[in-house]
C-alpha cells in the first residue's frame, strides 16, 4: 500500500521534472534579438537568379523611444537577394545581427516592374508564413524601386511605413482617392476570373537626394515626400495601367470603400461649387437571365453637403438645392462611368462585375466565365443615382460685396 | 495511519496506563494528596495551597489548590476560600447533626462559585488545576470538588488586526475560547446554537468548541466535523492551523479548504448559513467549514456595504486573483512568444527598454517576483515602525535602483508591483499565498511554452480545484456544478431581501404609503410639496390605500 | 468508478467541448465549397439519427458501457475480440487527434519546439485530468466551455467591429446543387466529428439521468453543430471560399483580420487557446472511453492504467504519419472505410440483437 502511493508519487514528480530536463526554450525569442520589421519593400532585380530584391525596414527601437539615442536613423533598410522571397529573407537576415521579426509588416511595397511581371509568386510566402500579417497594407510603387520609398525620412512618424500607413488612412478618409487593400484582398482580387486587384500607388515627389537622410525635413519644404495617389490596376495577378482621378474615384465608389469626398461642379451661372460627400451607398444588381448580355444597374445614393459657394445662388429655396444636387448626380455618374470606362480600357473587370453575375446567375457565370472579358467589354449598364443635399453647414446664403 | 486510527477512547486508556507507573493517586490523607498534586506537577512553584479547617467542633482539614496566573484571583479569594472560612459556624452545625457527607453539603450550602462539581478522576482532577480550576481536597476523601475559577490575564476584546473593515463591526475574537463562543452568543440569541466541547491534544488538552446551528447545519456534516475532531490524537494542538491540517480533506494543494476568521460577525454569518466552526482555545483564529473557493473573495464588508459596491468589490477581487495568477506569466508569453500582438508602439517602447538589460524576460520576472517574496516576508516580521522603513525602502528605493542601473526594466517593475498589489486585494490570506505559489509554476510554463503552457496550465489548475471537496462539498461550487439559485453570494452579492425570501422593501416601505407618495410625485418644488403632504396628513386615509 | 454519476449539465458541456474540440478551428466540410456550413449542419442530423441508435442500446443497458454489452448480446467468444478492437479504436482515435492538436499548434505558433513534447505535454495534462477521475473532466469541461463561448463572442464583436465581415462572400447558395454538401457530408461530416459520439457510449452509464441524459447529449450535439456551422459562415465570409479552402486552420487567419486602430491585433492567439481546449477535451474523452473499456474489460483498477495508456497514445500519435499531410490523408481515407464499420455497422448488428432478443423475451416473460 505504502509502497504504491510512493510509486505513484514518484511518477508524479517524474511527470512534473521530466519536462523541465527536457525542454529548453525552442520558440522562446527574447524581444531584444528581434529585428522587428516595419515595412518591406520588393523590386525585380536582374535575372531569374536574384528574381527577388527585399528590403527589410528594421525599426531602431532605442533611436524611436530610448532614453540614450545615438542621433542615428530610426530605421535601417536591410536588402536580401533571392530566386524566392524566402531566400532573399535569408540572404537579408545575414547583415542583421537579430531575427528580421515579420510579425509588425504593415506595409508592402511592390516595384510596378514587378507588378506588371506578376505578384502571384510573391504572394503565397505571404499568406503561408504564420508569422507575417493579412492586414499588412499593399502598395504599388509608381515608376520608382520600391526600396526608396522604404528609405525616405518622413516627419510625422518616426518609421516611414507607419507614415505610409496614416497617409493612406487620410486620403481614403478625407478624398477618396485610395482605400486598404490587404494581402487577403490582394489575393482575393488576383482570383477574380477576367478581372484583378486594384492596388494603391505611391511615391516620392522631389529630390531623391537627401530623402534618405533626417536632412531630408531639415528645411521646411521636405526635399522629398511620400505621396499616396493613383491606384494600379491589375488583370489577374499583372499590372496593366494606372487608374487617375475621377476614373479613380469611380472605382473605389463602385468597390463602395468610400467615407468622404469633395466634389467640385462648375456652376452654369458662373463659378465654383464645392460639396462634400460624406456619404455614399453602391449596390451593384445584374438581371442575367441571359448570361451572354447581362444588364448592370449601379445604384448609388449619396448624402452631401454644401462646402463652397461664394455665388449668388439662393440657398434657402429648396428648388435650388434639389438643381444643384442634380450637378452632384451628373458628377457622380461620370465618375462611374469614366471608372466603367477605364477598366474597359484595361480589359480587366477589377470592379466585381463578374462576381455580382455569378451571384445571381451561377449557372450562367460558369457558361460564360472562360470569355467573361468580352462580355464585359461591351455589356450594358445603367447607372441610378441619386443625391440628396442635407444642409448647408453654417451659412445659408453667401455673402456678397455691397449687397 | 494507525496513530490517526486512534479514537478518543483508546486514548484515555493509553494515558491511565501511562500514568499509572507511579500511580499518584488522592489519599484519605489530606497531606498526601496534595503531596501527590504537588509531586506531579514537579512541585512548581506556581501551585498554591491554601489550607484550611472547616467546622469548629470537629474541625476537618481541607485545601485548596490552584495555579496561580490562570486562576482568577477574586474567585478564589473570595468565593471559593472566603466562602469555606465565613460560614464555618452556621452549618458546622448542621454537618454534624445530618449525614457526614461533607462534600455534597459543602456544594450545596456553601461554596459561591457557580460552578463547581465533586469529581474523583485523579486525570480530570490534574486537567482542572491545569485549566485554572480550583481543587479542594478534604482529609478523608478520595475526591476533590472542582470549582470554576479560570481567569486570569487575557487579551480584551479589540479589532481584528487581520481583517479589517472600512464599515462594519470592529470586534475581533480574542485567545479565550469562552469570551469567543460568547462573542458569538451575543450574536445569534437563538436556542437552535449548538456548542460542543472537547479536549485536544494528547499533551496540551486545548479546549476546542465546535458551534453549529441545529436544523440549519447538515447533521452529516456535523458528525462528519466531530469524528474526524475525535479521531485527532497529536501531542498538541497550540493553534487552530493545526487542526486545520489534520481535518482538511486534502493536504498536497496550495488551495485552503479550511476558512479562518478573527471576526465574529463572519462567524456567525457563516453559522446561520449551515456551517461548522471550531474554536480553539489559545488563537483568535477560528475556523469555518467547509469552505468552498468562492468564500475565500467574499469580506465582511461586503454586507455592510451597498449591493452593487458589494459585487463591484467582488468582481475586483477575482480579477486581481487572475492578475496575481497570470500577470508576470502573460507578459513572459506576450514578450517572447507572441510578440505580433502587442501593439507596434508598445513593442517599440518595450524594445527600447529591454536594450540593455543582461537577464532574459523569464530570468528578470523570477528575479523580481523572489525580491518582491523576500520583501514582503521582512515586511510582515518587523516591528510595525521598522516594517514600514522595509517597505519604503524595498518598493522605492530598491525598486527605482533596479531601473536606473538598467538591470530590469521598468515595464517588469510595473507587472511585479501590479501583481504584488494584487495579492493584497484578495481579503483572505491564505488564499493569496496560495495563488503566489501557483504564480511560480505559471511563470515556468509560460517561460518554456508560452500560451500553449498557460492554457495547459489553466486546464490542469481547473480540474485539480474541481478534484478538491471541502468536507463533501465540491471546492467550486456553486459554479460547478453549476446552481443558478445558489448565485446570490458568489461573485453577484444581491440585495438582503433578495437573499432571503419573504421580505421585500416593498413590503417594509408599504407601510408609509404618505411618504412614498411625495418621494414619487413630480412637484419640482420643496415648499410646497410639503405643504401638500400637511394637509395630506390631515385626511390620512384613501390614496394610500388605493395604491 | 462504477458509482460515480454525473450530472447533465456536465455532459452537456462535455458533449459540446468534445464536438467543438479540433472540428472549430479546421476547414471542416470545405469538399462543399461555400456551403460547409450547410453540410455541417446535414452531417449532424445524420449524426443525431447514428447517436439515437447508441441511445437505444444504452436505454437496453443503462448500467453498462459499450464493451460491456457487446460481450452480453455477442457472447463472450465473439464479443471479447470487438471490444478489444473499440478500445483500440478509441485509442487511435486519441492518438489522432493528440496528433492533431500537436501538429497544428506547431503549424501556428511552435515552430520549433518538438511534435513529442508538445503532444507529450498535452497527454500528460490529460492523464492527470482523468488521474483525479472522469467526473474532474466533466466538472472542468463546464469552465472551459464558458470560456470558449466567451472568446467566441470576444471574437465576434471585434471582427464586427473591424468591418471584415462581408456575408456576401457566402452567395450564391448551393451553385452546384446539393451534390457536392452531400458529398462533404458522406465523405467526412457525419463521421468527423459527430460519429465520434460512440465513445459516448462507453460514458454514458455515468449519466445521472436515463431519461433526459441522452436528450441533453442531442442537444449538446445540435447546438455544437451549430457552432462549428456559424464559425465556418464566418471563416468564409471574411476570408472568401477559396482562401478557407486552402487553409487547414482557417480561424487563425480569420481571427487574425481583427484590426481596431491598431491596438488590439493579431488576437489568434485565442484561437490557439480554443485549439488547445478542444483538443485537450477530445483526446481526453477518448482516453476516457478506451481507459473505461479496459478497466472494465480486463477488470483492472481504472487508475492504475493511466500512465501505459497515456504511453500507448502518445507513441500512437507520434508513429501515425510522418507528416502531417499524410496523417490528414490517412484520416480522410479512414473516415469512411474504417470507422463507419465501428460507428454504423457494428452498432446495427447490436441494435438488431438487442431487438430481436427484446422480441422474444418480452411475450414470453416466463
Amino acid at each position: 500500500m505504502k509502497m504504491r502511493r510512493l510509486c505513484t508519487f514518484l511518477l508524479a514528480v517524474l511527470q512534473l521534472l521530466l519536462p523541465l530536463v527536457l525542454t529548453g526554450c525552442w520558440d522562446s525569442v527574447e524581444l531584444n534579438r528581434r529585428a522587428i520589421v516595419s515595412g518591406v519593400a520588393i523590386d525585380r532585380g536582374e535575372g531569374e537568379k536574384e528574381k527577388y530584391v527585399v528590403s527589410f525596414q528594421v525599426i531602431v527601437a532605442e533611436e524611436i523611444s530610448g532614453k540614450n539615442t545615438r542621433g542615428i536613423s530610426p530605421v535601417v533598410l536591410y536588402t536580401g537577394k533571392g530566386r524566392t522571397m524566402f531566400e532573399a529573407l535569408a540572404n537579408a537576415s545575414r547583415q542583421t545581427a537579430r531575427f528580421l521579426s515579420l510579425g509588425h509588416v504593415r506595409v508592402l511595397v511592390i516595384s510596378e516592374k514587378l507588378a506588371r511581371e506578376g505578384i502571384k509568386d510573391m504572394l503565397d510566402v505571404l499568406e503561408r508564413e504564420s508569422d507575417t500579417r493579412l492586414t499588412s497594407l499593399i502598395f504599388v510603387a509608381k515608376g520608382q524601386p520600391a526600396s526608396e520609398l522604404m528609405s525616405t525620412m518622413t516627419v510625422f512618424s518616426k518609421i516611414p511605413a507607419n507614415d505610409l500607413v496614416e497617409k493612406l488612412e487620410t486620403t481614403s478618409k478625407q478624398f477618396g482617392y485610395n482605400f486598404r487593400m490587404e494581402v487577403d484582398d490582394v489575393i482575393r482580387g488576383i482570383q477574380l476570373r477576367g478581372g484583378g486587384p486594384v492596388i494603391n500607388g505611391v511615391f516620392t515627389d522631389g529630390s531623391r537626394e537627401k530623402a534618405d537622410s533626417n536632412d531630408n525635413f531639415k528645411t521646411i519644404v521636405p526635399h522629398a515626400i511620400l505621396k499616396v495617389s493613383e491606384l494600379a490596376a491589375f488583370k489577374d495577378d499583372k499590372l496593366k495601367g494606372w487608374i487617375k482621378g475621377d476614373a479613380a474615384l469611380g472605382t473605389v465608389l463602385l468597390h463602395n470603400k468610400i467615407k468622404e469626398y469633395p466634389v467640385v461642379i462648375s456652376h452654369p451661372q458662373g463659378g465654383y461649387i464645392a460639396f462634400n460627400v460624406y456619404q455614399s451607398q453602391v449596390r451593384l444588381t445584374v438581371a442575367a437571365k441571359d448570361p451572354e448580355h447581362p444588364v448592370f444597374t449601379v445604384k448609388i445614393s449619396q448624402q452631401v453637403s454644401i462646402k463652397e459657394n461664394a455665388n449668388e445662388l439662393n440657398l434657402i429655396s429648396p428648388a435650388t438645392v434639389v438643381d444643384l444636387s442634380s450637378h452632384v448626380i451628373k458628377d457622380t455618374t461620370r465618375k462611374i462611368k469614366d471608372a466603367i470606362d477605364t477598366a474597359r480600357k484595361y480589359n480587366s473587370d477589377y470592379l466585381g462585375f463578374g462576381e455580382a453575375m455569378e451571384r445571381e446567375n451561377p449557372q450562367g457565370w460558369k457558361k460564360v466565365m472562360k470569355h467573361w472579358e468580352d462580355i464585359f467589354a461591351d455589356c450594358e449598364y445603367k447607372i441610378e443615382a441619386d443625391a440628396v443635399i442635407r444642409h448647408t453647414d453654417m451659412r445659408s446664403n453667401s455673402f456678397q460685396v455691397n449687397p | 495511519m494507525d496513530t490517526k486510527r486512534r479514537t478518543g477512547r483508546q486514548l484515555k486508556s493509553a494515558d491511565s496506563a501511562g500514568s499509572g507507573s507511579r500511580a499518584p493517586r488522592l489519599s484519605e490523607v489530606l497531606a498526601e494528596s496534595i503531596e501527590n498534586i504537588q509531586g506531579e506537577l514537579g512541585y512548581s512553584p506556581d501551585l498554591k495551597v491554601r489550607k484550611v479547617e472547616i467546622g469548629v467542633e470537629n474541625p476537618v482539614q481541607a485545601a485548596a489548590l490552584h495555579l496561580s496566573g490562570l486562576a482568577d484571583k477574586t474567585s478564589v479569594n473570595e468565593f471559593v476560600v472566603g466562602s469555606l472560612l465565613l460560614n464555618t459556624d452556621g452549618w458546622a452545625q448542621e454537618y454534624e447533626d445530618s449525614s457526614p457527607d461533607l462534600p455534597a453539603l459543602l456544594l450545596s450550602r456553601i461554596l459561591e462559585v457557580g460552578e463547581a462539581e465533586v469529581q474523583e478522576d485523579w486525570n480530570d482532577i490534574m486537567l482542572a488545576v491545569l485549566s485554572g480550576d480550583t481543587a479542594i481536597l478534604i482529609d478523608g476523601y478520595t475526591l476533590a470538588i472542582i470549582c470554576e475559577t479560570r481567569g486570569g490575564e487575557t487579551r480584551s476584546v479589540e479589532e481584528s488586526s487581520s481583517q479589517m473593515v472600512v464599515r462594519g463591526p470592529k470586534d475581533g475574537f480574542v485567545e479565550s475560547v469562552g469570551t469567543n463562543v460568547s462573542l458569538i452568543r451575543r450574536r445569534i440569541r437563538s436556542s437552535k446554537l449548538r456548542l460542543e466541547f472537547m479536549k485536544l491534544g494528547t499533551e496540551t488538552k486545548t479546549h476546542v468548541a465546535m458551534m453549529y446551528m441545529k436544523e440549519i447545519a447538515n447533521e452529516d456534516l456535523v458528525e462528519e466535523v466531530r469524528e474526524r475532531l475525535n479521531r485527532i490524537a497529536n501531542e498538541e494542538v497550540l493553534e487552530s492551523g493545526y487542526l486545520e491540517e489534520l481535518i482538511q480533506d486534502k493536504t498536497f494543494t496550495p488551495f485552503p479548504t479550511i476558512y479562518n476568521t478573527e471576526r465574529p460577525d463572519v462567524v456567525a454569518g457563516n453559522l446561520l448559513e449551515g456551517r461548522v466552526v471550531v474554536i480553539v482555545d489559545g488563537t483568535p483564529f477560528v475556523l469555518i467549514l467547509p469552505a468552498v473557493f468562492t468564500q475565500f473573495f467574499q469580506s465582511a464588508e461586503d454586507y455592510a456595504q451597498r449591493f452593487d459596491i458589494a459585487i463591484l468589490m467582488r468582481i475586483v477581487r477575482y480579477v486581481s486573483f487572475i492578475v496575481l495568477l497570470l500577470g508576470p506569466s502573460v507578459y513572459i508569453a506576450f514578450t517572447t512568444y507572441h510578440y505580433e500582438m502587442i501593439p507596434t508602439t508598445l513593442l517599440i517602447n518595450l524594445l527600447s527598454q529591454r536594450e540593455n538589460v543582461p537577464f532574459p524576460a523569464f530570468v528578470e520576472a523570477l528575479l523580481m517576483e523572489g525580491a518582491f517574496e523576500i520583501l514582503r516576508e521582512a515586511g510582515v516580521r518587523m516591528p510595525r515602525a521598522i516594517g514600514q522603513t522595509v517597505s519604503v525602502v524595498g518598493a522605492l528605493i530598491l525598486g527605482s535602483a533596479v531601473v536606473e542601473a538598467g538591470i530590469i526594466t521598468p515595464i517588469m517593475v510595473i507587472v511585479i508591483a501590479l501583481t504584488g498589489i494584487a495579492s493584497f486585494a484578495i481579503p483572505a490570506y491564505n488564499m493569496a499565498i496560495a495563488g503566489r505559489i501557483i504564480r511560480f509554476a505559471f511563470l515556468l510554463l509560460a517561460g518554456m511554452f508560452g500560451f500553449y503552457g498557460i492554457t495547459l496550465g489553466l486546464i490542469v489548475l481547473v480540474a485539480h480545484m474541481n478534484s478538491l471537496r471541502s468536507f463533501g462539498l465540491p471546492y467550486l461550487s456553486p459554479f460547478v456544478p453549476l446552481s443558478v439559485m445558489d448565485q446570490k453570494d458568489t461573485i453577484l452579492r444581491l440585495p438582503v431581501w433578495l437573499m432571503e425570501p419573504g421580505q421585500s422593501p416593498q413590503q417594509i416601505r408599504a407601510e408609509m404609503p404618505e411618504f412614498k407618495q411625495v418621494t414619487s410625485g413630480h412637484e419640482s418644488e420643496l415648499a410646497p410639496l410639503i405643504k401638500k403632504n400637511e394637509n395630506r396628513g390631515k385626511q390620512p386615509k384613501g390614496e394610500g390605500e388605493a395604491k | 468508478m462504477g458509482k460515480v454519476k454525473i450530472g447533465l449539465l456536465q455532459f452537456f458541456t462535455l458533449t459540446v467541448l468534445f464536438e467543438l474540440g479540433t472540428a472549430l478551428v479546421v476547414n471542416l466540410g470545405m469538399n462543399a465549397g461555400r456551403d460547409a456550413w450547410m453540410s455541417i449542419l446535414i452531417g449532424c442530423l445524420a449524426g443525431l439519427v447514428m447517436f439515437w441508435g447508441y441511445v437505444y442500446l444504452y436505454r437496453k443497458h443503462p448500467d453498462m458501457p459499450f464493451t460491456a454489452y457487446t460481450r452480453k448480446l455477442l457472447g463472450t467468444t465473439a464479443g471479447t475480440p470487438v471490444a478489444v478492437m473499440y478500445i483500440v479504436l478509441y485509442m487511435n482515435l486519441a492518438g489522432r487527434d493528440l496528433r492533431d492538436g500537436s501538429t497544428m499548434l506547431a503549424m501556428a505558433t511552435m515552430h520549433n519546439t518538438p511534435l513529442f513534447i508538445l503532444s507529450m505535454l498535452m497527454i500528460l495534462s490529460s492523464a492527470y485530468v482523468l488521474h483525479k477521475g472522469l467526473e474532474v473532466l466533466t466538472r472542468t469541461s463546464l469552465m472551459f466551455t464558458i470560456i470558449v463561448l466567451l472568446i467566441g463572442v470576444f471574437s465576434l464583436l471585434l471582427l464586427i467591429l473591424s468591418g471584415s465581415i462581408k456575408l456576401f462572400r457566402l452567395l450564391p447558395v448551393l451553385e452546384n446543387g446539393i451534390g457536392p454538401v452531400m458529398d462533404s457530408v458522406v465523405h467526412q461530416n457525419y463521421m468527423f466529428p459527430f460519429g465520434e459520439m460512440i465513445c459516448f457510449t462507453m460514458l454514458m452509464p455515468y449519466l445521472s439521468d436515463v431519461k433526459k441524459g441522452p436528450w441533453v447529449i442531442a442537444a449538446g450535439m445540435l447546438i455544437s453543430a451549430l457552432l462549428l456551422s456559424a464559425t465556418m459562415a464566418l471563416n468564409i465570409s471574411v476570408l472568401g471560399a477559396d482562401i478557407v479552402e486552402r487553409s487547414p486552420l482557417p480561424l487563425m487567419p480569420t481571427i487574425s483580420k481583427i484590426s481596431i486602430s491598431d491596438f488590439i491585433q493579431r488576437v489568434d492567439i485565442f484561437v490557439v487557446m480554443v485549439l488547445i481546449i478542444g483538443v485537450f477535451f477530445k483526446v481526453s474523452v477518448f482516453f476516457a472511453a478506451a481507459l473505461i473499456g479496459i478497466s472494465e474489460l480486463f477488470n483492472l483498477p481504472y487508475r492504475r492504467m493511466v500512465y501505459p495508456v497515456t504511453l500507448m497514445i502518445l507513441f500512437t500519435s507520434m508513429l501515425d504519419a510522418r507528416s502531417f499531410t499524410e496523417h490528414l490523408n490517412e484520416g480522410g481515407r479512414l473516415l469512411y472505410t474504417v470507422y463507419p464499420l465501428f460507428m454504423i455497422v457494428i452498432p446495427v448488428i447490436l441494435i438488431i440483437v438487442t431487438a430481436i432478443r427484446s422480441y422474444f423475451s418480452a411475450p414470453r416473460p416466463g
